[in-house]
Parts: structure tokens; C-alpha cells; sequence
């Protein structure tokens, strides 16, 4: 209260106090919706990993043929050579139907796993799976 | 208390603010809490649409994978037929001498079976036959979770080239996608891959054995005058008078790792030189 006992000041005050109040109550309860939006973060460091592995098994071992030519004839020092050549300083795991044939000397932290379907020359289908 | 009350200008303008931010803030809560219902993951249809389009580059890459190991078997299973896919006029019996395989006769007598075929052609029933068996392994493979059509393809072949244009697009339908006007995500399954055919040598092989049945030299004397870069000639003599089995080797093919190149197998019917009186 003032001199000549004006209380505009006093209830501004309390007007701005109210409408703090609600502005908290409402930061609290829209907390929620952050816990939703931790899940689109996760899946997205995965997305720009995705085009990788065609990437890796189109690349050329020689004049004629690819990594992946490599794989369905099961040359697969010859692949190896190649992606660990192609990847350089990058950690990852290369693995054909479950099994680990091909990796940097050091393995990936934090790996997305991104899978491949190949055909091989003995007519079947083996699973490529890069760990990067 | 009684003199704050009193004071009707000070209260009505700070009271009325609060009244208005409070609406506000109710409007937007109910308007936030239905739509945070449906959000238990934010951007599940974009997430969608993005795994869509892996699975169709996925499938993309196996194509192009498989169109590359059918073109490299068609390569040696044409070469084993001959340059042929099907059977032909000029065939015979198979037994010839000492060679206990079927080969393919290239001439009879006076006829040039090699002649008028497109060997082209002859390459794409092969590849065709390859291709489409894959396509259905992969159908059939519970991973990949996905239908290509395997007769949805028309082809052009090429020495280095070989394209398969698709007639119709793959449709990958959303499962709970709740924008209508996307419920599909659709692909053409198309491929084109630089890939050497060889079949422009069956072209050349062919030009040859017409030197060679025109030469009045021995056999292995016509064979050591061709000039045909990129290929090697090796003949041997059947038991039978006339009757040469030739193997002509592939030198520019090189789409397998250890294996050796492919060959040309066929036979020709050249009955030797008659001596003069």
C-alpha cells in the first residue's frame, strides 16, 4: 500500500503472481509430452544409418565386382578387406546369417544394426547385417 | 482486506487478466491433452514412411543383386548350351567319339545354325529363367516380407548393359497410417546394372567358324590364323572323321571370383581337305 492507500499495486502483484502460478502448473504438466518425444530421438540416430550398408555392399572390389559379389560367393576375406578399406576409421561389426565375419579392431558403442537380404549362388538367401 | 475489495479499478483490471490467462491456458490444455493421447511415440507415421522406404530399398538391392548373379550364370550356362537356350536343328545325337558329353552341333552338313540367331535373345531366356527363380526364393523368404512379381519385368540386354523396366509399381501398405491419401507407399522395382554379357563374342565366334569351315588348311593351322582378341580358341578331334568339339574361352568375363572363364562349347562338322590327284 502506498501513501494515499492506492492497492492497484498491490493487486497487479497478486495478477501477475496468479498468472505465474498457472504458467508453472501448465510447464509441469506439459513435462509429459517430453517423455513422449524421447522415443522419436532414439529412432532417428538410427534413419541416416540406413542407406550405409547398400552403400558398403555396392562398392567396388574390383573392375567387375562388388562386395556383395563377394558375399554370395562367399569370398568373404575379400569382402572383408574391401569394407574394412571402404569404412577406414569407422567401428562396425559385419555379419552373414548371425555369424561375425568382418569387424574394426575396435567394436561400434552405440550400434544400429541394420540388416540386408542377398542372394547366394548355391539358391538361398543370407541375412547381411552391419553393426555401425 | 476491505479497502483492496474497495478499490473496484485496480481489482476488476488485474482480476480480469487473470480470468482471460486462466481460459487460455484451460483451451489449451484440453486442446494439447487429446492430441498427446495420440502421440504415445511422437511421429509414428513419419517413422512409417521412413521404414517403407527401407524395405523398398531393401528390396531394391536384392534385385539388383540378383540380376547381377543371374547375368553371371547365364554367362556359363550359355556357354555350356553352346550359345543356345533350346534345343536346335543342327543337334544330333550327343555321343561323339571319345567325348561322352551333349554338345551343341553349330553346322550340319551345309547348314549354318549359328547364323540368323540372336544370341541376345538366347542370353535372355537364361537370365529370365535365373532371375525369376531368385524373385520367388525371396517371396517365399518370410524375412523379407514383401511380393516382387517376378513376369513384371521387360528386359534390355546389352554388352555392358542389362535393364529390367518394370510394368507395374510395388504398393507397401501403411498398417495404421491415419492420413487416407497415403496409405501406400509405392516403388517401381526397375534395375539397370553395368554388367559385361559377353554375347557380342558369340557374334564374333560365329564370323570365325565361317573362316574356318571356308579354310582349306588343317584344322589346327585355320584355328591358329584367327584373330579374335579377347578370345582363345582350344579344339579337340573327335574319333568320328569331320567332327571337332571347340571350347572358346571368355577372356573379358570376369564376374566370378575362382572359377575359370566361361566357354563357348559347340561342335562344328568340317570333313578334311580332299587331296589332289
Amino acid at each position: 500500500m502506498n501513501k494515499k492507500g492506492d492497492m492497484r499495486p498491490a493487486l497487479y502483484l497478486f495478477g501477475i503472481i496468479g498468472i505465474g502460478f498457472l504458467f508453472i502448473l501448465f510447464y509441469i504438466w506439459q513435462g509429459a509430452a517430453y517423455e513422449a518425444g524421447k522415443e522419436i530421438i532414439i529412432l532417428s540416430e538410427d534413419v541416416h544409418k540406413y542407406p550405409m550398408l547398400t552403400k558398403l555392399l555396392n562398392y567396388d572390389v574390383d573392375a567387375d565386382k562388388t562386395i556383395g559379389d563377394a558375399i554370395v560367393y562367399d569370398e568373404l576375406s575379400r569382402a572383408c578387406e574391401t569394407a574394412k578399406k571402404m569404412l577406414d576409421k569407422e567401428k562396425f561389426i559385419l555379419s552373414l546369417n548371425g555369424v561375425d565375419f568382418c569387424s574394426s579392431e575396435k567394436g561400434p558403442e552405440k550400434p544400429a544394426k541394420i540388416k540386408a537380404l542377398i542372394p547366394t549362388k548355391d539358391n538361398k538367401i543370407k541375412e547381411v547385417v552391419l553393426e555401425i | 482486506m476491505r479497502r483492496l475489495l474497495r478499490n473496484k479499478k485496480g481489482f476488476n483490471w488485474a482480476f480480469l487478466m487473470l480470468g482471460v490467462v486462466l481460459i487460455c491456458l484451460v483451451y489449451l490444455f484440453f486442446q494439447l491433452n487429446s492430441k498427446l493421447a495420440s502421440l504415445s511415440i511422437i511421429g509414428p507415421n513419419q517413422m512409417q514412411v521412413i521404414s517403407a522406404k527401407k524395405q523398398s530399398s531393401d528390396a531394391l538391392f536384392y534385385i539388383d543383386q540378383t540380376s547381377r548373379l543371374s547375368a553371371c550364370n547365364a554367362i556359363y550356362d550359355l556357354g555350356e548350351k553352346g550359345g543356345f537356350a533350346s534345343q536346335i536343328a543342327c543337334n544330333k545325337p550327343p555321343f561323339i567319339g571319345v567325348i561322352d558329353a551333349p554338345h551343341t552341333y553349330w553346322n550340319a552338313k551345309d547348314e549354318k545354325c549359328y547364323e540368323n540367331i540372336n544370341f541376345y535373345n538366347e542370353f535372355e531366356k537364361l537370365f529370365k529363367q535365373h532371375f525369376i527363380n531368385y524373385l520367388r526364393i525371396y517371396n517365399a523368404f518370410p524375412a523379407a516380407n514383401m511380393d516382387i512379381d517376378p513376369f513384371n519385368y521387360e528386359f534390355m540386354i546389352t554388352d555392358d548393359l542389362i535393364v529390367g523396366s518394370a510394368i507395374k509399381n510395388v504398393e507397401i501398405p501403411f498398417a495404421s497410417l491415419n492420413i487416407a491419401a497415403l496409405s501406400k507407399y509405392s516403388f517401381k522395382p526397375s534395375f539397370a546394372i553395368d554388367f559385361k554379357t559377353g554375347v557380342n563374342d558369340y557374334f564374333k565366334t560365329g564370323e570365325a567358324v565361317d573362316k574356318l569351315l571356308d579354310c582349306d588348311k588343317p584344322m589346327a593351322q585355320c584355328v591358329k590364323d584367327l584373330n579374335t582378341p579377347g578370345l582363345s580358341w582350344h579344339f579337340t578331334q573327335s574319333s568320328m572323321p569331320g567332327i571337332y568339339l571347340f571350347e572358346v574361352t571368355q577372356n573379358s568375363i570376369n564376374c566370378r571370383f575362382a572359377e575359370a572363364k566361361p566357354k563357348i562349347k559347340f561342335v562344328l562338322q568340317k570333313m578334311p581337305p580332299v587331296p589332289g590327284p
